[in-house]
């Protein structure tokens, strides 16, 4: 068993768990999420992080602790004082929470992580400078001081110099592109805010906490591209893992028909008899969600489900499934005597409360597993910048912490995959009627269904 | 007008803080009961260990979520209110007359 190749690989990840707090915070928080509202968001596409006036990118890094430090909480760093510009606040929490999102890819992330090589890097940045891209402020004021209407400098072209402030290499380089105005606001010069000055139509103007985003950079969230790796390996695995099926399995298959004898096992006791239909669905969300999950611990990727938009179209999709799937097996009727409950007469009480009790399940199932995943990229997020702020990054005390990122990640798809099951069961056994009372609680439904609970295994 | 800022800023600290602390007393509470009654379970039919664990699991988790919508709250109390609006309450203060 312990050949040099496993050897090797459990060292590596021995390596990667115990990393450095310093050595993540290069991939610090940035990652993908909450829908940009405003193109000045940073919220993950490339290098529409605020650009910096000259060379003050750690100011403020009292609270960071040595200078040494840059950001772990660079994304943190950043949030907190490019609040300033971004009116997306949404995507601040995202900041904070994908834990060591970035620069894994190549087609996204302005974070350069300590993995990729700048060879790599650099001729992608220049494809994205080239493109076209546009420059939110969060003010604008002319020569004066007097703040400019906004109104009047949108969709113009200038030249600007950007700063990426981002890139590995020093002196910092500045490139010069040709973005769009976008958006601006009405701030005025704050002290502590961030300038720069262009040339519109002849016109000196400063730009006050100016961003800039870039179109082919935006082009690939993060979110979108980790999520699809995802899918495809997954795929891609099972293709090749099934290629030569034997009826006496070698130890590849083997392992598959474990965990298809796993899932068959807790399915049919959760649903029933006629669960093999549901089979493929629970086994894809559970083995889809698990990977999402486990993602986030690759350094440089994030987690997709710690973005809320990702559960939370599990979470439709489910749902509205096992409308579909209610309204198939019991008819439309008996769908909606569902909804009305035992006492018929009741029924004016109870089809709004089950109504509004089907909506509250996208909600908690959504909910329930954004929050604990994107709950611990906070805490690794924050353990990352303590040991920063304390140990000046050397010490790893955010790997106990990947453990528990570890175990959330099983128990959550499996919850997802249970409760999925929970409400087929609940919808679609149409042998009892409604005798068995439909608490709120779906435990009680599962056993008065009149099935065996599930077969040990 | 300084002094009611800084109440404002005071009081947001603490709701975010305490939001999950109660809930998270709430939900140990709860998580400990169904503990307790699984071991008690398995204790008395070691044979249905599994399945008792898989309950056991279930109702950990729904609890938990009760946990984590109070964590989504202070996480929006505290990101999405606190941390934009905290810095400009701050200069106003600052600039306030006293």
């Amino acid at each position: 068993m312990t050949t040099p190749l496993s050897l090797a690989a459990m060292v590596l990840a021995a390596g990667v768990w115990l990393m450095p707090a310093r050595a993540q915070e290069h991939s610090a928080p940035a990652a993908g999420t909450a829908p940009a509202t405003a193109p000045a968001t940073g919220e993950h596409g490339a290098a529409d992080a605020p650009v910096q006036s000259g060379g003050d990118h750690n100011d403020g890094p009292k609270e960071h602790g040595p200078a040494g430090q840059g950001a772990p909480a660079g994304g943190l760093h950043e949030t907190g004082t490019t609040h300033e510009a971004a009116p997306g606040h949404g995507a601040e929490v995202s900041h904070e929470g994908a834990g060591h999102g970035a620069g894994g890819h190549e087609e996204e992330h302005e974070e350069v992580s300590i993995h990729l090589p700048t060879w790599l890097y650099t001729p992608l940045k220049n494809f994205w400078y080239a493109g076209p891209s546009t420059l939110s402020a969060g003010g604008a004021v002319n020569a004066a001081g007097e703040p400019i209407d906004g109104k009047a400098l949108e969709n113009k072209t200038v030249e600007f110099s950007y700063l990426d402030h981002h890139s590995l290499i020093k002196p910092k380089p500045r490139y010069t592109i040709h973005p769009v105005i976008g958006t601006i606001g009405k701030q005025t010069l704050n002290p502590g805010s961030k300038t720069e000055t262009v040339t519109i139509d002849g016109a000196e103007v400063t730009l006050v906490n100016p961003t800039v985003t870039f179109a082919y950079a935006s082009m690939f969230p993060e979110l979108w591209v980790i999520s699809m790796l995802t899918a495809l390996g997954i795929a891609l695995a099972t293709f090749l893992m099934t290629r030569k099926l034997e009826r006496i399995p070698s130890r590849k298959q083997t392992l598959l028909e474990i965990l298809y004898t796993y899932f068959d096992g807790f399915v049919h006791g959760l649903i029933g008899d006629h669960y093999k239909r549901y089979l493929p669905l629970v086994g894809t969300i559970y083995i889809y969600v698990l990977m999402m999950n486990l993602a986030g611990i690759i350094p440089g990727w994030a987690s997709p489900t710690a973005n809320i938009n990702v559960p939370a179209g599990l979470a439709i999709v489910v749902v509205l499934y096992v409308q579909y799937e209610g309204i198939r097996v019991n008819g439309l009727k008996g769908y909606l005597m569902h909804f009305v409950g035992d006492p018929w007469w009741l029924g004016p009480l109870n089809f709004p409360i089950h109504a509004v009790g089907e909506v509250a399940r996208v909600l908690s199932l959504t909910i329930r597993l954004f929050g604990n995943i994107f709950g611990e990229d906070v805490v690794i997020v924050i353990l990352i910048m303590l040991a920063g702020m304390f140990t000046k990054g050397w010490f790893p005390l955010q790997a106990p912490m990947y453990l528990l990122a570890i175990f959330t990640s099983f128990v959550q798809a499996m919850v997802f995959s249970i409760l999925t099951c929970v409400y087929i069961a609940l919808m679609t056994t149409h042998e009892e009627g409604h005798g068995h009372g439909h608490g709120h609680d779906e435990e009680h439904g599962v056993y008065h269904d009149g099935h065996a609970p599930a077969p040990a295994v | 007008m300084a002094g009611a800022l800084g109440l404002y800023l005071a009081l947001l600290a603490f709701a975010g803080g305490m939001g999950v602390s109660i809930a998270a007393l709430g939900a140990a509470l709860g998580q400990g009961k169904v503990g307790a009654a699984a071991l008690e379970g398995i204790a008395r039919q070691p044979e249905a260990a599994g399945r008792i664990q898989t309950a056991m699991i279930i109702a950990l988790a729904l609890i938990e979520s009760l946990a984590i919508y109070a964590l989504l709250v202070s996480l929006i109390i505290l990101f999405v209110i606190g941390l934009p609006k905290g810095s400009e309450v701050i200069q106003l203060m600052q600039s306030a007359p006293r």
